[in-house]
C-alpha cells in the first residue's frame, strides 16, 4: 500500500529511490541493500542534513554514518581510491558529504515535483551529534549500504498522521 | 576551448571538470569559480567560450549570474547543472537565455550531447 503523502513514511519511500539512483549513477554501485526501517532517533555521528519546503509541508533528510564512513563516501564522489580517503580534509569532506545529500534532495524533489510543484530545496548542514525529532515531528530511519559504508536515512516530518 | 566551471562546492567543481574530460573535453582549458559574482568577473576577465553552472550558490545565485551577464551585453554559451532541474527550473533557466539545463546526477555522454547541442 502506498504511503500517505506528507507522512515520513511517503518521503522515505522516495529519499531511499534517489538515494540508490544517485549511488549508481555518480558513485557506480550496483544497488545499495536496505539493511533495516524503523521509527526512531538515527544512531549518533556525522551527518549532512537538508530541508525541502513546500506548500504541502517540510520535510527534512539526514545522511548519518561513520567518520571514516563520510570520508569514504566523499571519495567514492571524487573518484579517489579507498586508501586515498584517509588524506581527504574535513573542510573536503564536510563539502564532498554536503553534495550528495544536495544531489539526492534534489532527486527527491524531483520525485515530488508532480504532487507538489513549489518545493525549495535548503542548503545542506554537517551536523556532527545525533539529530532527535521533537515532541510534534514523526522520525524514521533507513539503514542502507553504500558499497562498504553503513549509513542511516533520516527523514524528519511534522506529526501528519499515517 | 575554455569552461568556466561556477559551482559553491569544490567537489563539484572536480566533478565536473573529470566529467568534461571523459565527455572527451581533456584538452580544454578550466577555470574555477564558487559563486556567480566571482564568475561574473572570470568571465570579464578571461572570456571563457562556455560557462557550466549551478544554480543554487550564496552571493549570487547561477541564475542572477547568468542574467547580469546578458544585461552587460555577454552573449557567451551558458548551461546549468543543477540537483534542482524541475520543468519550472528548466523553463526559467531557457527563458533567461541559458542553452541547457542538466539534472544531477549526470552523465560524460549527456554532458558532452548538452555542450555539442548548444
Amino acid at each position: 500500500m502506498a504511503a500517505k503523502r506528507g507522512t515520513a513514511q511517503y518521503w522515505m519511500g522516495m529519499f531511499v529511490q534517489a538515494t540508490e539512483g544517485f549511488s549508481r549513477d555518480m558513485l557506480g554501485l550496483d544497488g545499495c541493500p536496505v539493511q533495516s526501517s524503523g521509527s526512531g532517533p538515527a544512531e549518533s555521528g556525522p551527518g549532512v542534513y537538508v530541508t525541502l519546503l513546500g506548500d504541502s509541508g517540510s520535510v527534512q533528510l539526514g545522511i548519518i554514518s561513520s567518520k571514516v564512513g563520510c570520508k569514504q563516501l566523499a571519495g567514492m564522489l571524487l573518484g579517489m581510491e579507498a586508501e586515498e580517503c584517509d588524506e581527504i580534509s574535513g573542510a573536503d569532506m564536510v563539502d564532498a558529504y554536503g553534495e550528495i545529500i544536495n544531489i539526492v534532495a534534489g532527486m527527491v524533489k524531483q520525485l515530488a515535483n508532480e504532487e507538489d510543484a513549489s518545493i525549495h530545496l535548503g542548503l545542506p548542514i554537517f551536523i556532527n551529534g545525533q539529530v532527535c525529532a521533537m515532541e510534534h515531528q514523526d522520525s524514521i530511519v533507513t539503514d542502507m549500504l553504500m558499497g562498504d559504508v553503513s549509513t542511516h536515512l533520516l527523514i524528519l516530518t511534522p506529526n501528519v498522521g499515517t | 576551448m575554455k569552461f568556466l566551471v561556477v559551482d559553491d562546492s569544490k567537489a563539484m567543481r572536480m566533478i565536473v571538470k573529470r566529467t568534461l574530460r571523459q565527455a572527451g573535453f581533456g584538452g580544454a582549458e578550466t577555470e574555477e569559480a564558487d559563486n556567480g559574482a566571482k564568475g561574473l568577473t572570470a568571465v570579464k576577465a578571461s572570456l571563457p567560450d562556455f560557462v557550466l553552472c549551478d544554480w543554487n550558490m550564496p552571493e549570487m545565485s547561477g541564475i542572477e549570474f547568468l542574467k547580469a551577464l546578458r544585461a552587460e551585453g555577454f552573449d557567451v554559451k551558458f548551461g546549468f547543472i543543477t540537483s534542482v532541474a524541475t520543468p519550472e527550473i528548466t523553463q526559467e533557466g531557457m527563458d533567461a537565455g541559458a542553452a541547457f539545463v542538466i539534472g544531477k546526477p549526470f552523465s560524460a555522454d549527456k554532458l558532452k550531447s548538452a555542450i555539442e547541442g548548444a
